[in-house]
């Protein structure tokens, strides 16, 4: 199997769905042009400009334009420069996309794909580097993904777009270029709500998404070193929650972790902290701990500021330490 | 009415006999005054008093056994003093996230302070989570049995898991700890801190003597079940022809004896052949785990030695640094400190391959246990003169003995024993009756 970047991943599941789908379209700022990562290098000349609309910089017209061609039969893939820029386009996609089955007592849906490039490490600053899961999957009738593996990131934009609702795809900017990973070359999709099940141990689970899912694998391998074993889970759907594996990974073990680099208050991991304790309340051997990203307004520009921010293999092993001595 | 408690000595000790009361009940006490002399299965210390005032009354009498934090005598103190403030803190410090549990405490040796005692347990260890609560009911546990690595010593599921599958291993700290048998490791604590007698025999209804069990005899007890239900043993014997070696010791002995001050006996011998053979085989001077098997660079013996209270395995460190009068004092040295109950913890801890010689007691084939911790544990048999024949088809009287060798079966095979166990023969055979001891 070959070796593909998550980046590459992405515009190859792109790619596949445009030639299997003619009412697909991507719409964007500057994606005639590759778009500022280069997701869409290429779409114009293979596609054309029909197919590959570039739009103004206003991102409630993208999501906007996007859900008047959904309900016209079209399957739109709308990006998001930044997962930042987000922010106008939230009246649409939560007043309009979410409810879209709903308002029409299930005679429509609306099968969008918002693609927004998700989170920090990148010394991207306040307009670069937020994280909006929280926001979104609090949101019935969104879909959240939040793809950490390039495979992921193929099989869940296939899925995503494939679906008859709206699905919010949280790509892993700074995945990009730095995954690498096998991907088939054949048809393929990653179910939506089905977390998986990275590693395997009986000492304590943690449990996370996106990038921080691999920081907790490092600090997994860390730990095993030292004979403590860890299951880890990763989400990959933050909405809806794979309530069986968290609550399988959870009863395992009784000690759970559970790490995002979205700020703690309100963030996924309290939902899955209260998942577990409405119904694994019996198998805790302790408390609950979250790792998170710091409740402060964003993420700073200094590296030294920024890595004080983030969660990381260091910091996850720390906890993770505490939790197995508990 | 406050109390004198069992003091924690250790951590691996649980309990300790009371041997001698220093003070009666009505003595006045000042502060720091010794009060009781308290014999522990490593130990003797003499407890001094945390208050100033009266002793009152004698709650545990000389010769009965009390769990660590057991009350043992009530006094009309004055007023609370401040090591008896230090002693409400939990006497455990908090566990280090990183730190492996293994660290031993430190041990009280006599004359020295024992840790201030301890009145309650920490609280953590009293609260058990949902699922601890959860195995217990369905597994029908007494927790308080169940020894707990947690944080402040919490019982947590993974504890509760162990015990499930060996009870008896998981009632004391790990035999791993100590690496020997019968020592320095206490039994399971009773779980009630009330005392119990220990001293005397018990008659039962049909004319039986119950004898209670002494410290070592329960730790002995728990060690060998534990080597008996977790380690599959194999099993071989070998002959060697020592003739020569008889020889040699019979025309050096009294040399010995003279120049040396410690009598030339047979053991450091053994070592040595044992030793050397270890070199050319360390797969037998190691340790299993289940992640893999960690073969030891240190030659330490544990050589066992037979005391009035049981059995008791002193360490002879390095021995393959070693010379023969080198080995030959350390081995006196070390039994006479087994007897007088005198070995420290690193003198009975960290063996990497037992020695025991069984042959002492006229025992021709025996079959020891391996002490968990060691992959293999090897017997030396009485020496006897036996009609052997030579390659040449001559006969002649000779001086054999047996070694026998118990070996973990998950760590080694019987190849890997039996050309350890020829080389232990070889080198003794190689011996030659007019070699110098030196």
């Amino acid at each position: 199997m070959a070796e593909t970047t998550y980046i590459d991943a992405i515009r190859d599941a792109l790619l596949e769905e445009m030639e299997r789908l003619p009412t697909m379209v991507v719409l964007g700022e500057d994606i005639q042009e590759g778009g500022v990562f280069r997701v869409t290098d290429g779409m114009l000349d293979r596609f054309g400009p029909g197919r590959v609309l570039d739009t103004p910089l206003a991102e409630s017209s993208i999501v906007g334009v996007a859900i008047g061609m959904a309900t016209n039969g079209c399957v739109p893939v709308a990006e998001m420069q930044f997962a930042d820029f987000a922010f106008p386009a939230f009246n649409q996609i939560i007043s309009e996309a979410a409810k879209w089955r709903y308002r029409s007592n299930n005679g429509w849906g609306c099968p969008i794909v918002v693609r927004a490039p998700s989170g920090g490490g990148i010394r991207g600053a306040l307009y670069h580097s937020q994280s909006i899961e929280a926001m979104l999957a609090h949101v019935p009738g969104l879909k959240v993904v939040a793809p950490a593996t390039p495979y992921d990131a193929k099989g869940l934009l296939k899925a995503a777009i494939r679906d008859p609702d709206p699905v919010i795809y949280l790509e892993q900017k700074r995945a990009y270029r730095l995954l690498k990973g096998e991907v088939p070359a054949e048809d393929f999709t990653v179910p939506i709500g089905e977390a998986a099940l990275r590693r395997e141990g009986d000492d304590l689970t943690v449990i996370s998404y996106g990038m921080m899912a691999h920081e907790c694998l490092a600090a997994a391998d860390e730990l095993a070193a030292d004979g403590i074993r860890a299951t880890v889970l990763d989400l990959r759907t933050l909405a809806p929650l794979d309530r069986e594996a968290i609550l399988d990974a959870a009863k395992r073990t009784g000690k759970v972790l559970i790490v995002h680099e979205d700020n703690l208050t309100g963030g996924i991991g309290g939902e899955v902290a209260a998942i577990i304790a409405e119904h694994a309340f019996d198998s805790l051997d302790a408390p609950i701990r979250r790792l998170a990203g710091l409740d402060v307004p964003s993420m700073p520009y200094s590296a030294v500021m920024e890595a004080y921010f983030m969660p990381s293999r260091e910091k996850i092993a720390v906890a993770m330490r505490e939790l197995a001595a508990y | 009415m406050p109390t004198l408690n069992m003091p924690d000595v250790g951590e691996s000790v649980t309990e300790g006999t009371i041997t001698r009361w220093l003070k009666g009940e009505g003595d006045a006490v000042q502060l720091d005054e010794p009060i009781v002399e308290i014999e522990t299965e490593k130990v003797s210390v003499e407890v001094p008093s945390p208050f100033e005032g009266r002793l009152t009354r004698i709650l545990v009498q000389e010769g009965e056994v009390a769990p660590v934090g057991a009350p043992l005598a009530e006094f009309d103190a004055e007023q609370k003093t401040e090591s008896r403030e230090q002693s409400d803190r939990p006497a455990r410090p908090v566990v280090a996230a990183a730190a492996p549990l293994t660290a031993a405490a430190p041990i009280a040796t006599n004359g020295a302070s024992p840790v201030p005692a301890t009145p309650e347990q920490p609280h953590r260890t009293r609260r058990y989570s949902p699922v601890v609560l959860q195995l217990a009911s369905e597994h029908d546990i007494d927790l308080a049995l169940v020894r707990g690595t947690g944080i402040e010593g919490r019982v947590t599921r993974q504890d509760v898991m162990r015990y499930i599958e060996n009870p008896v291993a998981y009632t004391v700290p790990p035999s791993r700890e100590a690496g020997v048998v019968g020592v320095s490791a206490p039994p399971a604590s009773p779980p009630a801190p009330s005392a119990h007698a220990a001293a005397a025999s018990t008659p039962a209804p049909d004319g039986d003597e119950v004898q209670p069990l002494s410290a070592t005899r329960r730790t002995i007890a728990a060690r060998m079940l534990d080597a008996h239900l977790t380690i599959p043993p194999a099993w071989m014997v070998v002959e060697a022809d020592v003739s020569n070696l008889v020889r040699l010791r019979e025309a050096t002995k009294e040399g010995f004896q003279r120049t040396e001050g410690v009598p030339l006996t047979y053991l450091p011998f053994f070592v040595q052949a044992v030793v050397a053979a270890l070199k050319q085989h360390p797969a037998l001077n190691a340790t299993y785990t289940d992640e893999g098997v960690r073969v030891h660079h240190a030659c330490h013996i544990g050589v066992a030695v037979a005391v009035e209270s049981g059995l008791i395995v002193p360490v002879v460190r390095d021995a393959d640094r070693k010379s023969i009068a080198g080995l030959a004092h350390e081995i006196v040295d070390l039994g006479a400190k087994a007897r007088d109950r005198k070995l420290s913890l690193d003198e009975v801890r960290g063996a990497t391959f037992t020695l025991d010689n069984t042959g002492a007691f006229g025992s021709v084939i025996s079959q020891p246990l391996i002490p968990p911790g060691q992959v293999a544990i090897m017997t030396t048999e009485a020496i006897r003169r036996e009609l052997r024949v030579a390659e040449d088809g001559s006969f002649a009287a000779r001086s054999v003995m047996n070694l026998c060798i118990s070996f973990d079966h998950r760590a080694l095979d019987g190849a890997q024993a039996g050309m350890f166990m020829r080389s232990v023969k070889e080198h003794l055979e190689a011996i030659r009756a007019d070699q110098q001891v030196y």
